[in-house]
């Protein structure tokens, strides 16, 4: 089976996330998103590549949206009211309850500032809205009767989710945008380690590493401070959600830290409105203000006031947030109008402005004039700092992210293309796994796990739930030959394969483990291991028209009605024992078993630490046996010669299981040694 | 599973190893999960418990697992020989870091390290690699998602004690650093094996501070306090790092950030520069007591760099006492401190700053603000040190003198208070009281202050009392500074007589403040110091009173302050005299004289139905200190021979007129505060009474009309046999019982008698519930009762009480 991965958007580049993923026979839409940068029909993905007749409800089992940007919702009304899909869509809460605000603001923007033909309707909106399903973070849903969907926390904005899809035994992530390290308001992304085929990362910053965002933190509130100690007033230029209320919970707990007095305004609107859905959705937020909550809204900021117009020219200093973010037009830009030309006012502009802004041009080098139009010119001399706080996570954090879940394969997605193919080579080379990242409209194909479902016989059940641990000792390794360690490696390896046929999620964790232990243990593995053999005895039975079967090992011989084989491996060699005359003993037999027990006793003083056992016709050691040959032409015979005749040369013929080989070559050296010593 | 049934309790005891296996082995989940949970419960050889619990990590069931790794984690207090044994309980441990299930992942990092450390000590010559490889194990386990994993491997990390600088520098760097790139391998891994070590290494302090959850910020903050002395590279990196965390949002992250810093203080690791001050001494401004405390003793270990930091400092804990100022006296510490270890900034400080204090030249410098104090604890600190060739003008010592209450107090634990005291007056001697900027009206007051103060013997420099003193010796310093103290306090009866009432405050606060000190240190004169205490307390009364006799002129006598005050001041001289045994006549003649002043201040109130009493009062006194005199053969002072001039014309003038006339007045001005020697064998009455488990909710019961009992638990110092003793009941504050307590058939020596009496109390009311107050008083020899009640039999004289008042709480019994 495989899972098959259509990305209509955000393959390699930035923008109108949409992937449509076919689990085990079922497809879901992971986001919806539309393009910022086009006007035209690239903005939209391409939806016609999912089914060429556009019978979306047959097409796809749900949509799932992971948060309310627009790069990741924009299309959603279009695609549900337009083109007419009517199944199910996910998202949480939060989502929900924010998707309307953003798709309403651009919607009207779109509209009524670039005066375009309008895509949908406000209605539109408010219908595609009724569709939706909302999740709570850690509710398992159960779309249908094979598709399981979870959501879990992914920080970056308000509501964001990572999804959990699962379908049988074929199980992936979608992560949609996340942030591995938490913000001031928001928390780190949070997940379970699970066993998944696939997951599909966004990869925004695919090369960078981010440093602690403390030193930023710490030059902003220093620059704040100052200002104000100063008697400067502060003019923070925010987007309202998200941003606005990280620099809040800053400040305004910094002022709690501090005792300062300076007043914090909000100016009205957006800001004050998304405020209210922080403080509703508490949930959904960092640890820190989750913990505070018990005694306080966190977002029910102490020292932040409501912002009037008629305070603009007020006297004294103070903090004033005041909406866009690039100080582009409306009320940002009325305030700096005012506030720029003192010396001690300062702006703090965001880590990144559209060009032809006035926080472009204050971010490009330090003008002393800007001019807005042809006829208004605004003089410039207050302090201009910036402050960078990105939502997304680093390079880092998506590496660590990878490592933790381990998954089979990887997709990239949502990034820049030289920047995530760099980091597509670092997954493979650092991890050791498989990566991709497709181009839009690219279908990637992967494996996947194939579940059958088997009856286990009751042997093998309660194989299964009696514990029966072995400890092994593997102090022999560290002594035998080098050249005999390949040998060792390899019939390691031969159990090692037989181990990996087990299917059973249990099993295949341990194979990991032991894969990892016997690299290790080549150079320096501990002494003492410990292995249990219920967890690698079983053995998959699947015979054509019969149910298959796990049986416990000692059952199959049974159940085949063969008797057991076993592979010995034999030598048979000249032993040196002295002289002839010197030996009086005549009979035969009793000369046998006086060369054995001398054998026996070689043996037990060089494997001090093996049992040796006389059983008067061989000797044993483990599997190996170890007697005296008497035959004219034993055929594992190497030479038939005996040079002398009066030394008493006596054939000694060995054999092994496969298991053993390592001691068994060590006792035949040991034999040979003997023969060379005599002579 | 048994902890309620006793009888599987006791059965649960005859499990033995066998059946302990047995139910191990079988089949059932949660039977194996239990045993293994409570294995420590039976008697099994720890052998056989390390075989069980490392086959059972095994086990496919993840809580078995976990229940297998808690109980090798808690084995590893064992010793076990078997190096093998060891190490491959390490190792796999080390294989299940990477577990599916949290909880697991978790206990295998308690087992990594409590098992790994064994065997390191086992294998010392491979400590320094298996340190190494521990910490390369435990950094990858501070990414994981699961908060409790990543608190234990901080935790974890905590336990180390040698990493190899490259890897600990890798830690607090997220990208790879270039060590590890290229760079042929260290040890016997390959290069490629090596960056991955470095990778699962990279950042992981950086990550660990930057966490989401304050409980893994605090671990990375604490994970930090050994390694930061093993390289100074890391040392610095983690500082930075822990500077960041004076800003978290965490108070318990921000006093552990503290901590990790003061650590790096004390091995001399912490190099503090001007780019950190900022964030550094704004903890100075915390809001919460505990972080600014521990900053400040921080800042009293740290060596600053340069003069610049220096001053920032000293700036910053100026501000900080400016929205604190209840933390005045540990920021003079700090100063203190940070003076002596920096000499040679405190130098050129001082001498800028001290052009600045100076009162008359109305310089920058306020006197008397804090700054001054600041800087004059700087400038002490500097002098302490032996070699120290600092100027200092005199005058400085001046203001100290006058702010000693507040430096004493500071330096308290650092200095021994009476030499500081000592010192700065000895500094001090040449100023007179004129100097110091007071009004005072009187001209005889300064000439006796100069030359109280030259009497002074000179105490040499300051020492740092870093040796401990012998008990012996500090008993005498405190005999010693309780003598200074009253010499100084000599000097106050000029300044009450010029109404500076509060200059007079202000010195016997300090002085008191002063004795304060004292009182911990010393058994030998605890007599000596109760009555200095008890004097002080009554010349500050007296100070009052005189002050509202000279304000007099403006509002009607007999008000409410007056004759409170007036009272204490008698009930405080009372106690005075009887409450001490051992009194030389010196003392006694100052005390009664003392007492004829109280009664001349109370007849000038003006109030006829007073007089007769006192006149009364007066005269007895006045005979009292005539006999004294008499036996010692001495002249009374002209205080007293002035009063008993009055006394024996007092026939021919009526009491009005003796109140309207000035005389009183007259005769007070011929009072001077005489100087009090001590007698160092003083004995202190006291007594110490408790009532245990009395209180609101556990009332004594009693039956309204019949007498109920209290037990009380009595404690008597120093009451001598002839003295007789009253218990006193009082009940809503009107009327009181008196009941004699018969000590002496109790045993017990004069020094100290301890017994359990039981009072009782006759007059219980028809009240459900009452408070009852009941306190223990001594018959004052000398003066007749006023309050006794004759009906009823009680003292003949007055009481002077010697305990606390305790309250009672009693409820009528309820029938049924």
């Amino acid at each position: 089976m495989a899972i098959d991965c259509l990305v209509l958007g955000a393959g390699q580049e930035v923008g109108k996330s949409c992937v449509v993923v076919t689990i085990n026979g079922k497809r879901i839409m992971f986001d919806c998103g539309m393009h910022l940068g086009y006007v035209d029909h690239r903005r939209y993905p391409d939806f016609s590549r999912i089914s060429a007749s556009r019978d979306y409800n047959n097409a796809l089992s749900c949509i799932i949206i992971t948060h309310f940007h627009l790069d990741h919702i924009g299309a959603l009304p279009y695609f549900t009211e337009i083109c007419g899909y009517n199944g199910p869509i996910y998202m949480t809460y939060p989502t929900m309850a924010l998707a309307p605000i953003t798709l309403e603001d651009y919607r009207k923007v779109m509209v009524d500032r670039r005066g375009e033909a309008e895509q949908f309707t406000n209605d539109h909106i408010m219908e595609c809205l009724k569709k939706v399903v909302p999740v709570d973070l850690k509710q398992t849903i159960q779309v249908d009767e094979d598709l399981q969907i979870r959501a879990y926390y992914a920080g970056h904005v308000l509501g964001a989710a990572m999804f959990y899809a699962k379908v049988g035994d074929a199980a992936m992530v979608y992560t949609g945008d996340y942030n591995m390290t938490p913000d001031r308001h928001l928390g780190a992304a949070q997940i379970d380690r699970m066993q998944l085929d696939l997951l599909i990362t966004e990869s925004t910053y695919a090369t960078t590493i981010r440093d602690s965002k403390y030193a930023r933190e710490r030059e902003f509130l220093k620059a704040v401070h100052n200002c104000l100690a100063s008697g400067g007033k502060v003019l923070i230029p925010t987007f309202a959600l998200g941003r606005a209320q990280e620099l809040c919970v800053l400040l305004d707990d910094y002022w709690e830290r501090m005792n300062l007095k300076f007043p914090i305004y909000v100016s009205a609107g957006l800001t004050v409105q998304a405020n209210m859905y922080y403080k509703m959705l508490i949930s959904w937020t960092s640890q820190k203000v989750k913990e505070t909550y018990t005694t306080r809204n966190a977002f029910d900021f102490k020292n932040v006031q409501k912002f009037d117009r008629s305070m603009i020219d007020a006297p004294g200093p103070c903090v004033l947030f005041a909406t866009p973010g690039m100080i582009s037009s409306g009320f940002s830009l009325e305030v700096f109008k005012r506030w720029a030309p003192s010396k001690l006012n300062l702006i703090t502009l965001p880590g990144y402005c559209v060009a032809g802004t006035v926080g472009h041009k204050l971010m490009s080098g330090k003008p002393t004039k800007i001019d807005l139009d042809k006829d208004t010119q605004i003089d410039v001399q207050c302090q201009v700092h910036q402050l960078a706080f990105s939502p997304h996570t680093d390079s880092k954090g998506i590496m660590d992210l990878v490592k933790f879940l381990s998954p089979k394969h990887v997709i990239l997605v949502h990034g820049e293309k030289p920047k995530m193919a760099v980091l597509k080579e670092r997954i493979h080379s650092e991890l050791g796994i498989p990566c991709h990242d497709p181009a839009n409209n690219e279908t990637v194909s992967i494996s996947s796990t194939l579940s059958i479902k088997a009856e286990a016989s009751s042997m093998f059940i309660q194989s299964c739930s009696t514990p029966n641990f072995k400890f092994l000792k593997r102090n022999l390794i560290d002594k035998i030959d080098p050249d005999l360690k390949d040998l060792s490696y390899k019939a390691v390896r031969t159990s090692n394969m037989l181990i990996r046929e087990c299917s059973n999620p249990h099993f295949k964790h341990l194979n990991r483990n032991l894969d990892a232990k016997f690299d290790s243990s080549l150079s320096c593995g501990p002494e003492l291991q410990v292995s249990d053999d219920r967890v690698n005895e079983g053995i998959l039975v699947m015979e054509n028209g019969k149910k298959t079967k796990a049986l416990h090992q000692d059952e199959l011989l049974l159940l085949l009605g063969e008797q057991e084989h076993e592979v010995r491996f034999a030598h048979c060699r000249p032993i040196y024992f002295g002289s002839l005359d010197e030996i009086h003993v005549k009979d035969s037999l009793s000369r046998k078993s006086l060369w054995l027990s001398q054998l026996s006793f070689k043996l037990s003083t060089e494997l001090s630490d093996r049992n040796v056992q006389n059983l008067g016709e061989y000797l044993q050691v483990e599997s190996i046996t170890l007697s005296i040959c008497s035959k004219e032409n034993c055929p594992y015979r190497t030479t038939n010669r005996i040079e002398n005749e009066s030394t008493a040369m006596v054939f000694c013929c060995c054999s092994w299981l496969v298991a053993d080989e390592i001691l068994a070559w060590k006792i035949i050296s040991i034999l040979e040694k003997h023969d060379l010593g005599s002579t | 599973m048994a902890e309620q049934d006793l009888e599987l309790i006791s059965t649960l005891n005859e499990i033995d190893e066998q059946s302990f296996l047995s139910l191990c082995f079988g089949p059932s989940v949660s039977i194996r999960t239990w045993l293994l949970n409570n294995a420590e419960r039976f008697q099994l050889r720890p052998s056989l418990l390390f075989t069980v619990f490392l086959g059972f990590t095994k086990d496919p069931y993840p809580y078995v697992r976990k229940a297998a790794l808690d109980g090798l984690s808690s084995l590893g207090n064992t010793v076990f020989e078997d190096g093998g044994m060891i190490e491959g309980c390490y190792c796999r441990a080390i294989e299940l870091l990477n577990d599916m299930e949290d909880y697991v992942r978790s206990a295998a990092i308690r087992v990594v390290i409590t098992w790994g450390l064994m065997l390191a000590a086992h294998n010392p010559e491979r400590k320094q690699q298996l340190f190494d490889e521990i910490f390369v194990n435990l950094c990858s386990m501070t990414r994981d998602m699961n908060m409790k994993v990543r608190v234990n491997a901080f935790d974890a990390i905590r336990r180390l004690e040698i990493v190899s600088e490259d890897l600990l520098l890798q830690s607090v760097s997220k990208r790879v650093l270039s060590i590890f790139k290229g760079k042929k391998s260290l040890v016997q891994c390959s290069t490629e094996q090596l960056e991955l070590l470095a990778l699962n290494v990279a950042g992981a302090f950086v990550h660990g501070i930057e966490d989401e959850f304050y409980q893994v910020r605090r671990s990375a903050c604490d994970a930090m306090f050994n390694l930061i002395i093993l390289s100074t590279k890391f040392a610095g990196e983690a500082l930075s790092l822990l500077m960041d965390m004076l800003n978290d949002d965490s108070v318990p992250v921000r006093l552990q950030a503290l901590e990790t810093l003061h650590h790096m203080a004390k091995s001399n690791c912490l190099k503090l520069q001007e780019a950190h001050m900022h964030m550094f001494l704004n903890a100075l401004k915390d809001n919460d007591g505990h972080v600014r405390s521990a900053l400040r003793k921080l800042l009293k270990l740290v060596k600053l760099p340069d003069l610049v930091t220096f001053q920032l400092s000293f700036n910053g804990l100026l501000e900080s006492l400016e929205s604190y100022p209840q933390d005045e006296s540990d920021v003079l510490s700090v100063l203190f401190h940070m003076g002596q270890n920096h000499v040679n900034m405190v130098d050129s400080i001082i001498k800028d700053v001290f052009e600045q204090i100076d009162p008359t030249s109305e310089g920058k410098l306020e006197f008397d603000s804090v700054k001054v104090l600041a800087y004059i604890v700087l400038a002490i600190s500097a002098l302490a040190l032996d070699n120290h060739t600092l100027r200092i003008p005199p005058r400085v010592f001046s203001y100290a003198a006058t702010l000693l209450g507040r430096i004493s107090h500071a330096l308290g634990d650092i200095m021994d208070q009476s030499t500081i005291f000592a010192y700065l007056l000895h500094n001090s001697k040449h100023i007179g009281l004129s100097d110091l900027g007071f009004n005072s009206e009187g001209a005889s007051c300064s000439a006796t202050c100069g030359s109280s103060v030259n009497d002074i013997p000179a105490i040499a420099s300051l020492k740092i009392p870093a040796m401990v003193h012998e008990q012996g010796q500090k008993d005498d310093d405190a005999i010693e500074s309780i003598k200074t103290i009253l010499l100084k306090v000599q000097d106050i009866w000029p300044l009450i007589q010029s109404g500076v009432l509060h200059e007079v405050l202000r010195t016997l606060r300090f002085c008191k403040e002063a004795l304060g000190v004292l009182t911990y240190g010393t058994n030998k004169y605890n007599g000596a110091l109760a009555f200095t205490s008890q004097y002080l307390k009554i010349l500050k009364l007296v100070a009052k009173v005189w002050n509202l006799m000279s304000l007099k002129h403006s509002y009607p006598h007999g008000t409410g302050e007056w004759g409170l005050l007036l009272g204490k001041l008698e009930r405080g001289l009372k106690e005075l005299r009887s409450r001490f045994i051992g009194l030389t006549k010196e003392e006694e003649q100052h005390i009664l004289e003392l007492m004829l002043v109280t009664c001349i201040l109370g007849l000038s109130s003006g109030e006829v139905c007073c007089h007769l009493t006192s006149l009364r009062k007066l005269s007895t006194i006045a005979s009292n200190i005539e006999n004294l005199l008499k036996e010692e053969f001495k002249e009374p002072s002209t205080f007293v021979c002035e009063v008993q001039r009055s006394l024996s014309n007092l026939g021919t003038i009526t009491p009005k007129a003796l109140c309207t006339s000035l005389d009183l007045r007259q005769m007070l001005k011929y009072f001077t505060l005489g100087h009090l020697e001590i007698s160092e064998e003083l004995k202190h009455i006291k007594a110490e009474l408790v009532i245990s488990d009395n209180n609101y909710e556990k009332p004594l019961y009693f039956v309204p009309g019949l007498p109920v009992g209290i037990p009380c638990q009595i404690i008597l110092h120093n009451v001598p046999s002839e003295r007789k003793l009253w218990f006193r009941i009082t009940m809503d504050n009107m009327t009181s019982q008196f009941i004699f307590l018969d000590f002496l058939s109790l045993g017990g020596c004069d020094e100290v008698r301890e017994f359990m009496y039981i009072v009782p109390f006759y007059r219980t009311p028809k009240a459900s519930s009452f408070i009852a107050k009941i306190c223990i008083g001594l018959e004052c020899w000398f003066e007749n009762a006023e309050v006794n009640d004759e009906r009823r039999g009680g003292p003949k004289c007055d009481l002077a009480y010697i305990c606390k008042e305790k309250e009672v709480y009693l409820s009528m019994i309820q029938k049924g």
